[in-house]
């Protein structure tokens, strides 16, 4: 008797221990990997496990970890911002020259011109109703044209003066550049906004299903303008906190990396389609990134187009488990 | 089948009467993988007339057409495929009276014809003016069937009751 | 008729004719400007320039332009275009004939990808073709150690430079593409069905199509154009340089095909307004390339330009719907 009972209990169980189960991997699925390949490899690369080594990878990522975490947003909110690349590489040259100018110049300019981008990009998607993937693409190709037109076709490279505020702020906090603390600190604010404020709801919400949130009253324009405008500034900032680390505005750094971007997005469990995700995941994504590419140069090769070739490949693997494991939870 | 939700799941909006009435015909009329105008023009001009579906002409947009029209297009687009049986889902659902009339007529002779047809339907006079046999289901159950002479509007109240089935 | 169709008619008239032909009215426009406005910009000469570089986004735009038919996109063309450049001078050694059947297969490979990624898991097109989008090109620089590398194979040479009876071959090859396509979308059961899926995928389905096939096949297409592009655009080259073949081809085909009167909705694929979309492209890179305008503004024009036209298409409210 009391077999039959237990039976019966069994029987509805495991659709949904499976439902959890896929939830559970697509949330931390990447944390996951991540804390197993920093574990076994610092025991095969006896070099790679070093406090130094380590550390490099977190500088090195932060640039990557503040773009990407704009890009949560817009993800999350059902769309994609393939401008932040360029608007990246705009950041940086802006600050660059804005540094001779002084702390305030250095970093206002990026911020302002960069959202203004951002809200160009928002303004295109949800006021005139234009695919999100147009859209930012056109942006990528105006960005680098105004990159182009500000440093004299490519030709000037700004020096960041090295008696200025701003050259300060490519300096080690506690050990490690202030970037990391930046990104750490974002992390953070924008991961409760995003988990436990109306906005960050919001955002959920259009990505879920835009006419339902429209429906419940929710501003969806305004939740899609912002987060825009968000992307647009946080890859602005991150591009002058990168030209202070190098001390100069580059001009062509960023190409592709707002495919870096979207890898360490989906890797970390946000849905492509919209609707789900984490900032915590985005974070072990771009570890995540950056680990592997850190192991493949200390394999031997120093190769991004490698790096490019395993994103790829990582991506076409989590984006088709995220499609079956959706469709476990659906049934 | 004919599925219940016509703008969703039935008349491809964007293209033409003629399209849409050959969609599921078509390895049939073609060749080789060419299609075959002629037979096509043919084949939905014998449907157009023989379900008297009302539109300007077989090249209007199937969107354009009213809900009833929509129908008939679907239901040709199944008919040219000369089919044995056919499942009709809520067939007649939100089209005008007319339309509605001409419709089950049209199953009627169809079914004259010898045409098997299993249709789905929640209207009590279609389904007892129309059937032969008629099998009462709830929630994925049988619970019930009427033959013959018991195919009336009071045996299948009967048969609802009986069924559990809230009428 | 009810009166919903006569609202239609009434308001929208002339903007629906500007979406289905204000591309020929825009090329036309451009090339009497440049008339005018440039100078030897009306010779033989410079025709079958404008002809021979709008060739290879000719041949991606009608490829993308299947795609965008079955409601879907195709981010990956740029990148697949630089891996068949890759491809090329690895296997020049057996002759022009192989190393064509090698880029063929390579773009068979990438669509049958995309494509499977679309049609059996169920993935969104833009994410599926992210992926080849991603690291496509770097597989392509992997395959071509980084480098650009010269091509100085005869046949390919000539495939480029050269032409049949004053036509060149990459010209040719652009204008058989845009028959063949032009033909498989007109006359054949697939370009129907493809169509009715972009339609409505859900009663194609009901309808007993081969969906899952169809779109298959429609990636598989789209990508074997692209490679063809990039083995063209290499041979025009007359060098491999898969860092820089195909960059942002994607933006000017998926351009060219909405400006050209296809709507992203799916449903629906205007050849020849692909193809005018296809060589308005051009002639605006031409225009601002021939009135030495800098790099910068070029591309800051490029950008509004392109916004402005898909603007444009979409009408007042999102797409055509």
């Amino acid at each position: 008797m009391a077999g039959s009972s237990v039976a019966v209990a069994a029987g509805s169980a495991p659709s949904r221990r499976r439902e959890d189960i896929a939830a559970a991997v697509q949330r931390h699925g990447a944390l996951a990997v991540l804390v197993l390949l920093v574990v076994v490899f610092s025991f095969v690369f006896p070099s790679f496990g070093t406090v130094t080594n380590l550390t490099n990878i977190l500088v090195d990522q932060s640039f990557l970890a503040i773009v990407a975490l704009g890009m949560t947003f817009v993800i999350i909110s059902g769309g994609i911002d393939l401008s932040v690349g360029s608007v990246f590489a705009l950041g940086g040259v802006v600050a660059a020259w804005g540094s001779q100018h002084g702390l305030l110049v250095a970093l206002g300019a990026p911020l302002l011109l960069c959202g203004a981008i951002g809200l160009l990009n928002g303004l295109l998607v949800a006021r005139a109703g234009m695919a999100p993937f147009i859209v930012t693409l056109a942006s990528l190709l105006g960005a680098r044209g105004l990159l182009l037109a500000l440093s004299n076709e490519g030709e000037t490279t700004y020096r960041v003066p090295a008696d200025g505020l701003f050259h300060d702020l490519g300096a080690d906090l506690l050990g490690v550049n202030l970037s990391v603390w930046v990104a750490v600190v974002l992390y953070v604010v924008l991961g409760v906004v995003l988990t436990r404020t109306g906005f960050g709801q919001g955002v959920f919400a259009v990505g879920g299903s835009e006419d339902a949130a429209s429906l419940m009253g929710l501003r969806v324009a305004r939740i899609k303008i912002s987060v825009y405008v968000l992307s647009g500034l946080l890859a602005g900032l991150a591009g002058a906190l990168n030209a202070a680390w190098v001390y100069s505005g580059v001009t062509i750094l960023g190409t592709g990396m707002e495919l870096d971007a979207i890898a360490a997005v989906v890797i970390g469990g946000t849905l492509l389609v919209g609707g789900a995700g984490s900032v915590l995941g985005t974070a072990a994504g771009v570890l995540l990134l950056g680990v592997i590419q850190n192991l493949i140069n200390q394999v031997g090769s120093l190769n991004s187009s490698i790096q490019a070739v395993v994103s790829g490949a990582f991506l076409i693997v989590v984006v088709v488990l995220q499609t079956l494991l959706s469709r476990t939870r659906r049934l | 089948m004919l599925p219940e939700d016509r703008k969703a799941e039935g008349i491809i909006p964007d293209l033409s009467v003629r399209d849409n009435i050959a969609l599921a015909a078509l390895p049939r009329l073609s060749r080789a993988g060419l299609v075959s105008d002629a037979r096509i023009d043919e084949l939905v001009a014998t449907f157009i007339k023989r379900l008297s579906i009302k539109a300007a002409s077989p090249h209007q947009k199937v969107r354009d057409l009213s809900g009833g029209n929509q129908q008939k297009v679907v239901l040709a687009r199944w008919l040219c495929t000369e089919p044995k049986v056919l499942l009709l889902d809520e067939p007649t659902r939100g089209i005008d009276v007319g339309a509605k009339t001409e419709v089950q007529g049209l199953v009627a002779d169809l079914a004259r014809q010898g045409l098997a047809i299993v249709l789905i339907s929640s209207e009590m006079e279609e389904l007892v003016g129309g059937s032969s046999r008629i099998v009462v289901m709830h929630d994925g159950a049988t619970v019930g069937e009427l033959h013959g002479d018991q195919v009336t509007e009071t045996g299948l109240t009967s048969a609802l009751a009986h069924g559990g089935v809230g009428v | 008729m009810s009166a919903l169709t006569l609202d239609r008619v009434r308001g929208g008239d002339w903007t629906r004719w500007l979406r289905d032909n204000g591309v020929y009215v825009a090329v036309v426009g451009l090339v009497l400007f440049n008339a005018v406005a440039t100078s030897n910009f009306m010779t033989v000469d410079n025709f079958r320039t404008q002809l021979i570089q709008a060739s290879p986004v000719v041949v991606v735009a009608l490829g993308m332009a299947l795609v965008i038919g079955t409601e879907g996109v195709d981010l990956s063309v740029g990148a697949v275009m630089a891996l068949a450049a890759a491809l090329v001078p690895l296997y020049l050694g057996y002759g022009l004939a192989g190393a064509v059947a090698v880029v063929l297969v390579g773009g068979l490979l990438a669509g049958l990808i995309n494509g499977s990624l679309v049609a059996f898991v169920g993935v969104q097109p833009i994410v599926a073709t992210l992926a080849l989008f991603v690291g496509g090109r770097g597989l392509a620089l992997v395959l071509a150690d980084g480098q650009l590398k010269s091509v100085s194979d005869p046949t390919l040479i000539n495939l480029g430079s050269g032409s049949l009876f004053g036509l060149p071959y990459i010209v040719l090859s652009a204008v058989v593409v845009s028959i063949l396509v032009g033909f498989l979308v007109r006359r054949t059961t697939f370009g129907r069905q493809l169509v009715a899926v972009g339609g409505n995928r859900r009663a194609s389905e009901l309808s007993g199509l081969p969906v899952r096939r169809t779109l298959l096949a429609t990636y598989v297409l789209c990508s074997l154009l692209a490679a063809l592009a990039g083995l063209l655009a290499t041979a025009r080259l007359r060098a491999s340089d898969p860092s820089s073949i195909g960059l942002l081809y994607e933006l000017f085909a998926i351009t060219a095909v909405v400006v050209g009167g296809t709507p992203l909705s799916g449903g629906k694929v205007r050849v020849l307004g692909t193809i005018a979309g296809a060589l308005l492209m051009q002639l605006i890179d031409a225009t601002l390339i021939k009135h030495n305008i800098s790099d910068s503004w070029s591309q800051m024009a490029q950008a509004v330009i392109i916004l402005a036209a898909v603007y444009v298409q979409l009408g007042r409210r999102g797409s055509g719907s």
